[in-house]
């Protein structure tokens, strides 16, 4: 890419290219890029938020009342896959499209080219997975693990697992742009342990991604060619092992788990530092708690997997590899407590998501700690207690921090302050609503209620109808999040300054608000004490 | 961008920098994609 820059023109230092297609769609800044990332992942999130409100509203009652089996089984599949490939990991992406050049003091990521092509791809793939719903035969409906032999009994499954190719493709460019950058363009003075643990926590989720992503590429290879070219991978009539697929398909999965949730502990620990008025309790120990965290997450997929009758070794050995994770998360969580403990804290919108996540990711994690345990596991496996669990990791722990995200760092962005008071009111209604929504689920799963059907037990109805209402609630609450970004973006007249917020120490927010379109052209010189985490003793 | 970084030597080491990953991290890439492949054939 550097040789053809060399010979760019002169005349574009500062301002966009005019012209939509020439900004938007050609676009190699990695500005413009985060953006559209972000506005992808936001439709993504709705998208797939309306399949839930289907799901949710089917579940309201005991009995079918308003989809057929078939269409619920696609609304749970495409949920999730809408969720995790659309709306969670772009949105990451996004923001470190948008950050990591600014707090790295680089002018822009090392691959900006790839960096367009790779976010290019995505609305293909997913026109792609989602066009499977108005086909004859229907989309996927075998879940997102898509385990043989069921998805094989789809007749869309070459759809779902190209478009899964794409999001791949798309996903491992995007992690090896981000660790060229991390390691390659850094301002001088800028020390790979003197960076923010934003940057930290998304260098290595990039590893995961570029050590699992090709897993998962295989594995659906795998069932493509077990459906259409007569092998026998995981078909046991020519010796394969629908098992195998399982292993395979967790190996990718589980860090899969750690790339949805390692960003959103940097963001964190963005965050909370800057309203707490106090550099990050332990610096060191939150970057290699996320190293460990993310070095563990490779050697406890088949825990997975406890169900399907693994020899007594291998169940005690991922049971006690689990636990462990519990480790770093707990140093995590004890030094975000620490970070706040006897700062001069305030509660802007950004804190207050910050705060939440700490509390109620942490009760997912308990959660997970029980699921860990094998006897136990045999009575949850499959029950809505799994449900329960996956959503306060993935709602109120990843969605909670790209929402954090985004009060945090939208006056940057846009250069004006959103409404405080809408993102209060935007905060409290999800934080309640969600609490409403998912934690029934914890009772309805230790009562024996399988996940992933439409109709239930009538002993199941009262906690059914509390989800559900809390889910069109949540559902709604998100549209103030909409519109507190289209009012910020559009018509706040509010100016936000340089800094923004009081606290807050990092490269970022020495630039003016918004950035310019080109920044850090000449690389900034790197002062401790702009660190977010302040000082770090050598 | 890149060629605006007024130290030319700064710039050419981010270059090489920047060339050198990627060409290991697609190696990586590749070799996980096939191993995946290999895992099967190796259980089975």
């Amino acid at each position: 890419m550097a040789h053809e820059a060399a010979h760019d023109h002169h005349d574009d230092h500062h301002h966009a290219p005019q012209g939509f297609f020439q900004r938007w769609v050609m676009s190699t800044n990695h500005k413009d890029i985060g953006t559209l990332y972000l506005i992808f992942s936001l439709t993504m999130f709705f998208i797939g938020g309306s399949f839930a409100m289907v799901i949710r509203a089917e579940l309201f009652k005991p009995g079918l009342q308003l989809v057929q089996p078939y269409f619920f089984n696609e609304m749970t599949t495409m949920h999730a896959l809408v969720m995790i490939f659309g709306a969670i990991m772009p949105s990451f992406v996004g923001l470190g499209n948008w950050m990591i050049p600014l707090m790295i003091g680089a002018p822009d990521m090392a691959l900006p080219r790839m960096n367009n092509l790779s976010f290019w791809i995505l609305p293909f793939a997913f026109a792609l997975l989602l066009s499977t719903l108005f086909l004859p035969g229907g989309g996927p409906a075998g879940g997102w693990t898509m385990y043989p032999p069921l998805s094989l009994q789809s007749g869309s499954l070459a759809y779902a697992v190209f478009a899964i190719h794409l999001m791949g493709i798309s996903s491992i460019m995007g992690a090896i742009n981000i660790i060229a950058t991390i390691l390659n363009m850094r301002a001088p003075g800028m020390d790979l342990l003197k960076m923010p643990v934003f940057v930290w926590s998304w260098l290595i989720t990039a590893f995961l991604l570029i050590a699992v992503m090709p897993v998962l590429a295989g594995a659906v290879t795998m069932l493509l060619t077990d459906k259409y070219f007569g092998t026998s991978f995981f078909n046991p009539h020519g010796g394969g092992d629908p098992v195998l697929y399982q292993h395979v398909f967790w190996f990718f999965g589980h860090p899969e788990v750690y790339i949805m949730i390692l960003p959103a502990f940097g963001i964190i620990s963005e965050i909370i530092p800057t309203f707490a008025r106090k550099p990050i309790f332990g610096y060191r120990a939150m970057v290699y708690a996320i190293a460990c965290i993310a070095f563990l997450s490779f050697i406890v997929w088949a825990h997975h997997m406890f169900a399907v009758g693994m020899p007594v070794g291998a169940d005690i050995f991922f049971m006690y590899a689990t636990m462990l994770i519990a480790v770093p998360t707990g140093v995590k969580v004890f030094n975000w407590v620490a970070t706040m403990w006897g700062g001069s804290m305030t509660f802007e919108t950004p804190m207050l998501f910050a705060i939440a996540f700490v509390i109620l990711f942490t009760i997912g994690g308990f959660s997970g700690l029980m699921l860990a345990l094998v006897p136990a596991d045999f009575q949850y496996h499959d029950t809505y207690f799994v449900v329960a669990h996956f959503h306060y990791v993935l709602v109120t722990g990843a969605a909670f921090a790209i929402m954090a995200a985004t009060y945090y760092w939208l006056p940057k962005w846009t250069g004006h302050m959103y409404s405080e008071f809408w993102g209060k009111v935007h905060f409290w209604c999800s934080v309640v609503f969600v609490n409403v929504l998912f934690f029934p689920q914890h009772f309805l799963g230790l009562a024996g209620m399988p996940r992933r059907i439409p109709d239930y037990n009538v002993a199941f109805a009262d906690f059914n109808m509390i989800s559900s209402i809390g889910g069109f609630l949540f559902g709604a609450s998100q549209l103030i999040f909409l519109g507190v970004i289209v009012h910020c973006a559009f018509f706040s007249k509010k100016k936000a300054t340089d800094r923004v917020w009081e606290g807050a120490r990092g490269l970022e927010w020495t630039l003016p608000s918004p950035p310019p379109h080109h920044s850090f052209t000449v690389p900034p010189v790197v002062h401790d004490e702009e660190l977010a985490h302040g000082h770090v003793s050598d | 961008m890149a060629n605006h970084v007024a130290d030319g030597q700064f710039e050419r080491t981010r270059r090489h920098g920047v060339r050198r990953t990627v060409t290991v991290l697609a190696i990586v890439v590749g070799a996980f994609y096939l191993l995946s492949f290999a895992q099967i054939l190796l259980m089975k």
